[in-house]
Order: structure tokens, then C-alpha cells, then sequence
């Protein structure tokens, strides 16, 4: 009977164990690493594609809230769907005296669209707040 | 006289020593009740735009304003951060610990709001 019991503790703390453990695996740096991943991995990387929206005259970029991580893209053919990550974020230090908002040579929405990306609208992750 | 003396002597330290511990019997800011940095209320969020590399593109601003402007010239700002638009895109939580009394009891205290 107490050799019973001492397993049935042995097994509990095993469990509690390989949860603890599992659970540290899962979150690998936490929130911070997961924000510094995805800041180093959109730092060279365009939030727009080659096509702008022609309401605007320029690409439009769509907020979304900063906890998202991936955006589906849909087309015609295969494949039909795409799960991209997402990096791109809006940030607070000013990019400087050259930012210039204005527009580049890019196409305008074809009049048979083929993608969801020629509509010209991508989304940009909110910023984290100060509050 | 002597023990009159040594009795007003003891009354007095007393007091002094509420006074002194008094204070800490309340629950005290840290860092002057200053839970956050101070926002800066004429900038803005962008997006940087990318020159050169396989990836060339346009920056981005999250704001139509404040605008970046000379230092003479008139400027917007926002006259209260904390309901700015992003603020409502997740759910925010803080997590407050301060001494409760002298008897090394404390209080936590976790909070969640959108």
C-alpha cells in the first residue's frame, strides 16, 4: 500500500515536471524574444508589394492590432491561399529628415485582379503604447 | 526632578519615533507615483521605408498628425495619449507591488484592462 501511494506521488511530481518543462519550451524567451524575433527578421523588408491602390494613389497601409502574426493572402490558381508572417509594426523614433511618405513606381490594381495583394492594402502591426 | 527629566526625555523620543514611522504605515509611490514614462505628445509612429535591397518601398505613418515640423512653426499634439486609437488594439496588463505597513506585508495587485 505505501509502496502504491510513493508511486502515485512519483508520477504526480513527474507530470508537474514535464509541465513545468514544456511549458518554458512553448513560451522559448518569451514576449520580448517573440518582439525582437520579428523586428530583426522585417528590419530590410517592405510592408507594401508592387501594386498600390488607386483610391489612394499610393499603397494603404491597414492596422492591425500588434498580437497578430500572420496575414492570409488569397489568389487565383495555385496556390490559392498564402500565411505570411507578419513583421512590419509602426514604431516611435522618426526614420529621419528623409522619410518621404510620397509614392514610387508601382502599378495600380489591375482591372482583373488576380490577388489580394494588387488591391494595394497591407497590413502593419499597431504599436505596443506607452500605457 | 531628575525622573520627571529622564520621563519628558523618554515621552519625547517616543514621539519622534511615531513621526518617523508613521510615514511608512501608508502605501507610498515609487518613483513619485510615475508609473509610466512621460509620453512624447508630438511625435508619431512610422514605418521606415526601405532604399536599396531586394525589398524597396515606401515608409508609413500611423497618424496623419502630429508632423514632424520645424521648432518655430506651430505644432499639433495629443492632448491625452492614453486614448489613443492603438491603445484599444490589446489588452494591457500591470502587475503593482508595494509595502503594505512595517511588517513586511505587501500588496499585489494585477491588473487587466483594454
Amino acid at each position: 500500500m505505501r509502496t502504491t501511494w510513493l508511486m502515485l506521488c512519483g508520477r504526480i511530481m513527474a507530470v508537474a515536471l514535464l509541465s513545468v518543462a514544456f511549458a518554458e519550451i512553448v513560451e522559448a524567451g518569451g514576449h520580448h524574444a517573440t518582439e525582437k524575433r520579428y523586428f530583426l527578421r522585417g528590419r530590410n523588408k517592405s510592408w507594401h508589394s508592387g501594386w498600390y491602390n488607386p483610391a489612394a494613389g499610393r499603397p494603404v497601409p491597414l492596422v492591425v492590432p500588434p498580437t497578430a502574426e500572420f496575414v492570409s493572402e488569397y489568389s487565383w490558381g495555385v496556390p490559392s491561399s498564402r500565411v505570411m508572417p507578419l513583421y512590419q509594426q509602426f514604431r516611435k523614433p522618426y526614420p529621419g529628415a528623409g522619410y518621404q511618405p510620397g509614392s514610387r513606381p508601382l502599378m495600380p490594381t489591375p482591372d482583373q485582379p488576380s490577388d489580394t495583394v494588387q488591391f494595394g492594402v497591407h497590413a502593419i502591426r499597431g504599436p505596443w503604447g506607452s500605457y | 526632578m531628575t525622573i520627571r527629566t529622564s520621563l519628558l526625555t523618554v515621552m519625547n523620543g517616543l514621539v519622534m519615533l511615531a513621526s518617523l514611522f508613521s510615514a511608512s504605515a501608508y502605501a507610498n509611490p515609487i518613483n513619485g507615483g510615475v508609473e509610466a514614462p512621460i509620453p512624447d505628445v508630438f511625435s508619431n509612429y512610422y514605418h521606415p521605408p526601405n532604399r536599396a535591397g531586394a525589398y524597396p518601398g515606401v515608409g508609413a505613418q500611423l497618424y496623419v498628425a502630429p508632423q514632424p515640423v520645424p521648432a518655430r512653426v506651430g505644432h499639433t499634439w495629443v492632448t491625452y495619449p492614453p486614448f489613443m486609437p492603438h491603445e484599444f488594439l490589446y489588452q494591457h496588463r500591470r502587475r503593482y507591488i508595494r509595502c503594505a505597513g512595517a511588517t513586511g506585508m505587501r500588496t499585489d495587485v494585477r491588473a487587466y484592462w483594454w
